[in-house]
């Protein structure tokens, strides 16, 4: 199993200190020189316990994805949250525990610390293997960006990445859609219901819509040709009948034997996510969940 | 005995014609009007006094082979002395020389003679007129069609048609099918009724039509149905002046056949629209028989008229009685491929907009 970590900025300001204690051992015309770097690298250290902590916003620990599609991955979370200040993150895991979808998530988003600087404006994507588990939860910022409905938007492109076994794809999608809602957010008018980006459709929906409009072309061309022909035989004599001479004497509906059959109804399909939900910010991380 | 009948104006002499518009025999050249039946005692009491010539017979010379002789006939017009000559089923036409009607009385001399007939009611300018709006908002005819209307020929035309009255008894067994679906959670279940239905009434039919002359296109006049036998008049060669008259060649007995198919199909179909509520439904067996069954024979009035576009000939009909105009026009192929790309993408583009609005 493997583990990364981000490096963050003060195990860099902790390196630097280390450096300089070895040049006091030069000499004496170096001293002045020395009094000065020690200088700017005390100030540098004050610097450095100050620096922005950054929680590891990549956590492959099902190992689904490939050193170069986590680089990618990782930067492209990592440049969102610098952007917006706000935590974008993924865990993966093969297990959970004890803990359900939402619970694990909730648990990991409090423990790692997630939500950018001193705030806990973060939201992060849990996959969990062994039972096809995923939860996005959301905090702070988080519930403002991230409403209910937009959640339930980027979920519903995540999974279907998941269940195809596109995990990078997943991670990716939830990052685009992350960046695109936070952008959004910003403009004071964030994703909600009535607003939501509007997809191209599927490739079945495309099936459709070119079958059907072509279907409908060719009628409509079939229709106007129809009208250049006008000459057809009369096969019936409907027009020649005497008005009211019809007379029905005999009308008889007789009911001979039935059949049952009957077939399996399919199951409904259980609806995933749901789960969560609230819009406090004080009640902690919540979100949406599921299988896929 | 063959003859040419022409009606002369007791006012000037010139020929008279029928006006559709008046419904009157009139005289083109004094504008003399005249009731038909008081033109035909008129008439009556001019033959008493001078019957015609009727020489002409002797005339069919001996430079017609046997057989062309026994299809086409001369005549001497009476007005001009010019020779008509026309095919043997031809009962009326126009002298080529003077333009005046004339009525073949051979025709229909020691043949059947016609019970009815509906005057023309509508002109040759009615035809035309009909022809123009016949063409427009054809999207797929070619534009040369169009531009290039000329008509060749337009004629009146007498049709002769066998109309056929009956009673119709007919019973019909059909088999039908209802279905009901219901479910209890786990299974759907649907029921399939079986159903015998059987059905017995009558109607009368009344003037079934069907076209007597072998030159016309059956189709083409089945068309133009129906002519409404309301305006039908007991048969007077006046009617024909100014008009063709084609004789039946086709008897009454070959058309028996089709005038039964078409009132087998109408009971079929009555009958049939009484059965309803059933998903699915055949007819198993029918059974049709006529009673006071009776026929005559009428002339109808119909406007021919022929085109001829890139060496084809193109032939149409409009009932004189109605103006219901009817005649296959030509498509345009490279039109009808625009259009399909263009009404298949305009409506992608429709239904493309509907799913982007409603997702």
């Amino acid at each position: 199993m493997r583990k990364r970590r981000y490096v963050t900025v003060h195990n860099r300001a902790e390196h630097f200190l280390l450096s300089p204690s070895k040049n006091m051992m030069r000499g004496y015309l170096l001293a002045v020189l020395s009094v000065c770097i020690v200088m700017v690298f005390t100030l540098a250290f004050q610097a450095g316990a100050e620096a922005v902590f950054h929680p590891e916003l990549l956590d492959d620990s099902a190992d689904l994805l490939d050193d170069e599609q986590f680089e990618k991955l990782n930067c492209s979370l990592f440049d969102i949250s610098q952007k917006y200040q706000f935590n974008v993150a993924v865990i993966t895991t093969n297990t959970l525990g004890n803990y359900d979808a939402q619970g694990y998530a909730n648990q990991m988003f409090t423990s790692r610390e997630y939500g950018y600087e001193a705030t806990n404006d973060g939201i992060l994507l849990l996959v969990s293997m062994d039972q096809r588990d995923w939860c996005i939860t959301r905090d702070g910022y988080g519930y403002t960006a991230f409403t209910d409905a937009g959640l339930r938007y980027i979920s519903e492109h995540v999974k279907k990445k998941l269940s195809a076994g596109d995990y990078y794809g997943a991670f990716t999608t939830y990052a685009e859609l992350c960046d695109k809602f936070l952008k959004k957010a910003e403009s004071g008018a964030p994703y909600d219901n009535g607003n939501l980006p509007r997809d191209l459709p599927s490739p079945g929906a495309w099936a459709v819509i070119v079958g059907l409009g072509a279907l409908l072309g060719v009628g409509v061309t079939l229709l106007f040709k129809r009208q250049l022909r006008t000459v057809r035989r009369n096969a019936a004599a409907q027009q020649y009948i005497r008005e009211g001479s019809f007379r029905l004497s005999r009308r008889e509906d007789t009911f001979l034997y039935s059949r049952v059959t009957r077939v399996k109804k399919p199951k409904n399909e259980t609806r995933s996510g749901g789960g969560g939900g609230g819009s406090s910010h004080s009640s902690g991380p919540s979100g949406i969940s599921g299988k896929f | 005995m063959a003859g040419v009948k022409e009606y002369k104006c007791p006012s000037c002499g010139g020929m008279l014609q029928f006006d559709s518009t008046l419904q009157k025999m009139r005289c083109p050249y004094c504008g003399t009007e005249l009731e038909v039946s008081a033109l035909e005692e008129y008439d009556s009491q001019l033959n008493d006094q001078t019957p015609n010539d009727m020489t002409w017979d002797n005339l069919s010379g001996n430079a017609w082979e046997e057989q062309e002789a026994e299809n086409m006939r001369t005549y001497i017009c009476d007005s001009c002395g010019g020779e008509i000559m026309t095919d043997a089923s031809t009962a009326a036409s126009s002298c080529p020389f003077c333009g005046n009607p004339v009525v073949m009385m051979n025709q229909f001399s020691g043949d059947l003679k016609p019970d009815y007939v509906i005057p023309f009611k509508l002109d040759k300018e009615a035809a035309k007129t009909a022809y123009k709006n016949h063409l427009k908002g054809k999207l797929l005819l070619p534009k040369s069609f169009h531009d290039e209307n000329h008509i060749d020929e337009i004629k009146g035309v007498y049709v002769p048609f066998w109309l056929f009255n009956a009673d119709a008894d007919a019973a019909y067994r059909y088999s039908g099918t209802k279905k009901a679906v219901w479910d209890d959670g786990q299974y759907i279940y649907t029921k399939t009724s079986y159903y015998s239905i059987y059905r017995k009434g009558s109607m009368e039919f009344l003037h079934v039509p069907v076209e007597g002359s072998s030159k016309m296109e059956d189709d083409l006049m089945e068309s133009i149905e129906p002519f409404r036998f309301e305006d039908a008049i007991d048969f007077r060669t006046a009617y024909l002046s100014g008009y063709l008259a084609d004789r039946y060649d086709i008897s009454l007995e070959d058309s028996i056949e089709r005038a039964n198919n078409r009132i087998r199909r109408s009971v079929s179909d009555t009958l049939r629209s009484t059965v309803t509520g059933y998903q699915t439904l055949e007819e198993e067996n029918g059974k049709v028989s006529l009673s006071n069954r009776s026929s005559s024979y009428a002339l109808y009035p119909v406007w021919l008229l022929n085109t001829t576009w890139h060496d084809k000939r193109f032939t149409f009909a409009m009932n004189a009685q109605t103006g219901l105009f009817v005649g296959d026009l030509p498509t345009d192929n490279r039109k009808m491929i625009l259009c399909m790309a263009g009404f298949s993408l305009a409506f992608m583009l429709i239904i493309f907009l509907m799913f982007w609005l409603l997702m």
